[in-house]
């Protein structure tokens, strides 16, 4: 698979750095293949990683948003745990406050796609209905996500108690006064 | 044959009319595979007076009439297969009453889906009605007359079943109105009177111009779901369907298989809509379907698609538009298909076949079923598309839904809306009597076989 996108996609653009936006990405490639002898030809770069670095060239044109922000960690991040600092360096510069959450860092709750899939309806409704309350009970004012499929389960539901889905790319962007695509 | 132009223009004006070759080229066709037949006159008229009127003429002159609304039948059903008038229905586009608390609407003929749709949704919005899965122009008394089914076919039977009433122009030139319009001011219903409707159902304008009718309206309930069962072995297909059309609770059951995109080759996905007025309700519904398939699910041989809320938008969307995509699937946007209205238990055998017809006719497919009647038949369509510049793949396309219908009767069910030749088929096997009453029937009714002559023609 590695070798199949460095060959159809990558080689020919002279690519050495891959920024990773998902956590699956990122962990296949820092851990997985390294783990089974699987050559990486370009350097992964979690996105975190990448805003955190972006956030400190444009430090000058932040404008601190002032406003509580819920967190939901992926299921993937389980592959990647070391890049959880990055979130609060992240809302850090960019003047967000993390919601003192009960279902936060190492007792997020899971978005309910996967409990669906394993047809437990039931389930997926009871994590999703306590994830939400959490987050409207800390006051927050946006809800961030560093997975999209997380984001097409969840940003419905987030958005009906008043909270604004986003991936953490966008509310940088806001930070930044550039604003988010298309508005 | 110009003073025949000159009585239709006084009928209903020379702008309504018209013997010009770019409309009798535009008449002589539908989108299907059918061979074009051109009209001799298009007249569009605007009141029960003036079709009555037409058909009074077409009468004296003993010229062919054929009624037509959206004309998006595919099987060529409005065809002048022996020339003649080509009576367009669109300007009775009127929507006469909706009564809102005996939930139904009168309409003239030519309303079309889409502005009964529109109507609704602006001036009634707690009603809908059923609307099929064809474009929004298509018209709700062709979708009624030909049998039609849609989004809630699954809770109330084929469009024709939520039928109240109808007004008809006889061949003869009589007007008559049929179910409870024909004794009270209300178009409440069909009984408890002598059911002449059926006179009119399935018959493809042969006899008689129907210029009004009545249609049930629904609830339509503010919250929607919907849930995608899946499984890849077609033999379970009736169990499924019979345990999720007994729950009693989906508004719509429909399944389709297809091998493009690749991930759904292989698969028979069944989709069940359901509505609810709360969400505690929806999640009630949900939790019903879902126990009714419990069996199946703990033996891990089906189960429910995990679909976050935007990826279900384009299923719970009605007229579904997926259809539109499928039809240019070859390129030149061609497509026609055969429903065959048939028992569920039929669904594996039809599968295959729609499979093995596609492989042996060199075109790709498209199968599905819409589920009728809590079960009770179903219409399993089997599509196929074609580029209307390649007279080649059109050809393919035609010899495919010709075995398609052959198979279709083969197997026990009947080709729905069936076109010229397939009628021919469906009369082959009828019983003789059953033939010989639509016979007398016809003969009484339309003595001079002026009503779109070549369609269920057993004289």
């Amino acid at each position: 698979m590695i070798a199949n996108i460095w060959d159809h996609y990558l080689k020919d653009s002279g690519v050495k750095e891959l920024i990773c936006f998902h956590d699956e990405c990122y962990g296949t490639y820092t851990h997985l293949a390294p783990a089974f002898g699987i050559p990486v030809p370009f350097k992964p770069i979690h996105i975190f990683d990448y805003l955190n670095q972006r956030l400190d060239e444009l430090k000058d044109q932040i404008k601190p948003l002032g406003q509580k922000v819920a967190y939901q960690r992926s299921c993937s991040n389980r592959l990647v745990p070391e890049t959880q600092p990055w979130v609060d360096e992240i809302f850090r510069k960019i003047g967000a406050e993390r919601a003192e959450r009960k279902y936060d860092r190492e007792d997020a709750l899971c978005c309910g796609a996967v409990f669906r899939a394993q047809q437990q309806d039931d389930l997926a409704d009871d994590v999703q209905k306590r994830n939400l309350d959490d987050m409207a009970a800390a006051g927050a004012k946006f809800c961030v996500f560093s997975c999209p499929a997380c984001l097409f389960t969840l940003g419905e539901s987030v958005l009906k108690r008043g909270i604004m889905p986003i991936l953490m790319n966008d509310l940088c962007q806001i930070a930044l006064g550039e604003g988010m695509k298309g508005g | 044959m110009e003073d025949v132009y000159k009585e239709l223009a006084q009928i209903v004006g020379p702008s309504y009319v018209s013997n010009q070759p770019e409309e009798r080229f535009i008449y002589s066709r539908d989108p299907g595979t059918m061979e074009p037949h051109e009209p001799d006159f298009v007249v569009l008229p605007a009141t029960t007076d003036e079709v009555q009127k037409i058909v009074l003429l077409a009468n004296r002159k003993k010229i062919p009439l054929v009624p037509m609304g959206g004309g998006l039948v595919l099987s060529g059903l409005s065809r002048p297969l022996k020339g003649g008038i080509v009576l367009d229905m669109k300007r009775m586009n009127r929507i006469l009453e909706v009564n809102e608390k005996s939930r139904y609407a009168l309409v003239e003929a030519g309303t079309s889906q889409g502005m009964l749709q529109a109507y609704l949704k602006k001036n009634h919005p707690t009603l809908k009605h059923s609307v099929p899965d064809s474009p929004p122009m298509a018209t709700i008394g062709g979708n009624v007359l030909i049998h039609g089914s849609g989004h809630l076919s699954h809770a109330a039977g084929f469009h024709s079943d939520m039928l109240n009433g109808l007004e008809v122009v006889l061949p003869t030139g009589e007007v008559v109105k049929i179910g409870s319009c024909s004794t009270s001011p209300y178009w409440f219903g069909r009984a408890p009177l002598p059911d002449l409707a059926g006179l009119f159902l399935g018959w493809f304008g042969t006899t008689g111009v129907v210029t009004k009718l009545a249609i049930k309206l629904y609830p339509n309930r503010p919250y929607q779901d919907v849930g995608v069962f899946v499984t890849e072995d077609p033999e379970l297909i009736p169990e499924v369907l019979y345990q999720a059309t007994g729950v009693q609770v989906a508004e719509d059951i429909t399944a389709w298989m297809t091998p493009k995109p690749d991930w759904a080759k292989g698969f028979q996905h069944i989709n069940i809509n359901y509505a609810a007025d709360t969400p505690e309700e929806l999640i009630w519904k949900r939790n019903l379907i879902r126990a009714s398939l419990k069996r199946l699910i703990s033996r891990k041989v089906g189960g429910f698609l995990p679909l976050p809320p935007p990826m279900k938008k384009n299923f719970l969307e009605a007229p579904q538009t997926i259809l539109a995509q499928f039809a240019d699937m070859r390129k030149g946007g061609g497509f026609e298909y055969v429903g065959g209205i048939m028992p569920i238990d039929l669904f594996p055998k039809a599968y295959r076949a729609g499979i093995e017809i596609a492989a042996r006719q060199g075109t790709t497919y498209s199968t599905g079923a819409r589920i009728i009647g809590l079960g009770h038949c179903m219409m399993f369509f089997f599509a196929y598309p074609f580029n209307r510049a390649d007279e080649g793949d059109v050809d393919r396309a035609r010899r495919a839904l010709e075995e398609t219908n052959r198979e279709v009767l083969e197997m026990g069910g009947i080709p729905w809306k069936a076109e010229a030749p397939a009628q021919k088929q469906i009369m082959g096997r009828m019983d003789p009597h059953t033939l010989g009453l639509i016979n007398r029937v016809q003969s009484m009714l339309d003595p001079q076989g002026i009503m779109n002559p070549g369609n269920w023609e057993v004289r």
